[in-house]
């Protein structure tokens, strides 16, 4: 058998499982299809693994329902990474398929909010902003400043009670900031993944500025509703941007 | 053509001594840092885990090769496969060795994917005149592309072609001599393999160019009696101390490299079977002297 036909017939093999081909069963030694097997096994095994060990607390969470639910995306979602560690971002829209069932759609979005976990964690290095480095800056500056934010950071729109699930089940308590849905913010700092609700006005000012926004555009847009404090409000959320370690750089827009 | 470097006409540097290694795994990251790395003179770093932007896998990695040596040891390479080599993954692997230095940077000849998927596993590939025509020119690619020779591994398998022309370790020479790569000798590999097809174990360390193998590998294995799984959960069988007893003899000391990616157990109880292969390379070398 040649080469390439032998590698795809392999892999329609591992990928849909049943009785290997016959052309694959040629192999020497008599136990060809229980031999095969331990490959066909190993796939399912080892990318399960993979899953449990991006999804923690999703896996935790769902117990016995686990498996067959993992072993379900395995199947249908091949890998198309280098690295396992890169496979399984699409789980939580492979769970909200089905967008009516709410137990669905919290279990999506607790693989949502793992799935920014882990992309935070191993996220590419960036310097960070301090407070001081805007010290010196002059008045007419401030109208055209941009921000740069650092590469862990990701953005979470939520309707259930995913995160308060997640803390829980990961030993912690669940407090006020864990009521169901609303804005979140993911990243790293200290080598940690961390996160925080926004409330809606922070995460509508985080995304303008995200999506290249100045602090002058962010006052104005402000300004329709908080008036005289719009430029105070906006200061102090980018003073708490700086000190959560969110900003990377800043300078003319 | 390979790079005047890896002619393999040019004589081979010797093998770095860095003496007896375990594989990097997350398990032990805390313990290794705090200082609890005693009786392990290097670490394998399996690459893909640290081809990534940042944070602690590469934290980590940095500070294990500010205390140790590290090898840089792929899963994905997929140097037999039939798509194309993927440079901007070769890429990535470059840029890592840039940053940690490696003493080599070792992948297995096996096949681990087709039409752009993955199967995340090290496949066989038959032992024939058209498989080794194809890795070949990849061989040399991929070493011109790193600067350096590439170190492959002998795969465990659990099936053998019809198709095969070859016996894996005629392959495995051929291909030494055709690329001049370099070889990782996984020696608890063979013993599956042998286990499972049939074939002498000793025939296959003898059958391998002596100046080739850069390192060898040791793992624990299960029998499941009819066959034999390479499941690196349990501790080196004796029947592999023996093979690695009989590899020592015929290549030399070379760097031996413990793997566990299993039931892993605290890293003193690692450092103790590495003792053990210390022992028995250093019985080996008694018993010539």
């Amino acid at each position: 058998m040649r080469l390439a036909e032998l590698q795809r017939a392999t892999r329609s093999y591992l990928l849909e499982g049943g009785t290997p081909p016959s052309t694959l069963c040629e192999a020497v030694g008599a136990p060809a299809v229980e031999r095969w097997r331990v490959y066909a096994d190993a796939y399912r095994i080892r990318l399960v693994g993979v899953l449990a060990d991006t999804y923690p607390v999703l896996s935790r969470t769902l117990g016995d329902d686990w498996h067959p639910i993992a072993l379900g995306f395995v199947l249908a979602r091949p890998s198309t990474h280098r690295s396992a560690r890169d496979y399984g971002g699409e789980l939580a829209a492979f769970l909200a398929e089905d967008g009516a069932d709410p137990a669905l759609r919290r279990l999506g979005e607790l693989a949502a909010f793992e799935w920014a976990l882990a992309g935070a964690f191993d996220a590419p290095e960036s310097a960070t902003l301090a407070v001081s480095d805007l010290a010196g800056l002059p008045p007419e500056h401030w109208e055209r400043l941009g921000l740069a934010f650092v590469p862990s950071l990701r953005r979470l729109s939520l309707t259930t009670d995913a995160v308060a699930t997640w803390r829980t089940a990961s030993g912690g308590t669940a407090g006020d900031d864990d009521r169901a849905g609303g804005e979140w913010l993911v990243w790293r700092a200290d080598l940690e993944p961390r996160f925080r609700r926004l409330e809606d006005d922070e995460a509508d000012a985080l995304d303008r500025c995200r999506a290249g926004g100045t602090f002058g555009e962010l006052c104005a847009a402000l300004d329709a509703r908080h008036g005289d404090a719009a430029a105070a409000l906006a200061a102090q959320w980018l003073r708490r941007w700086i000190d959560d370690g969110l900003v990377a750089a800043a300078g003319p827009g | 053509m390979p790079s005047a470097a890896h002619d393999p006409a040019a004589a081979r540097e010797p093998a770095p001594s860095l003496g007896f290694g375990l594989g990097l795994r997350p398990a032990h990251y805390a313990a290794i840092l705090d200082g609890g790395d005693a009786g392990i003179d290097w670490f394998e770093a399996i690459t893909e885990n640290h081809l990534v932007g940042g944070g602690r896998p590469l934290h980590v990695l940095d500070a294990v090769r500010d205390r140790r040596p590290v090898v840089l040891h792929g899963v994905s390479l997929s140097i037999g496969g039939i798509d194309p080599l993927d440079f901007d993954y070769l890429a990535r692997v470059r840029a890592l060795a840039a940053r940690v230095e490696p003493a080599w940077i070792s992948d297995h000849l096996c096949w681990t994917g087709v039409d752009g998927c993955n199967l995340h596993d090290l496949l066989p590939l038959p032992y024939t005149a058209e498989a080794l025509a194809h890795v070949v020119p990849r061989v040399q690619a991929v070493q011109e592309f790193l600067g350096r020779p590439l170190v492959l591994e002998n795969v465990s398998s659990y099936v053998d072609y019809v198709s095969s022309e070859c016996r894996e370790w005629e392959f495995l020479a051929e291909l030494v001599a055709r690329t001049g790569c370099e070889l990782l000798l996984d020696v608890n590999n063979v013993y599956v393999s042998h286990r499972n097809h049939g074939f002498d174990p000793v025939a296959f360390l003898d059958g391998l160019p002596r100046g080739a193998v850069r390192q060898l590998h040791l793992a624990g294995h299960s029998d499941l009696g009819t066959h034999v799984i390479d499941t690196h959960d349990a501790p080196v069988r004796e029947e592999v101390w023996a093979l690695y007893a009989h590899a020592v003899r015929r290549f030399g000391p070379l760097p031996t490299l413990l793997e566990r990616d299993d039931a892993i157990p605290p890293l003193p109880e690692l450092a103790a079977e590495l003792a053990h292969a210390r022992q028995v390379a250093a019985g080996v070398r008694a018993r010539a002297a």
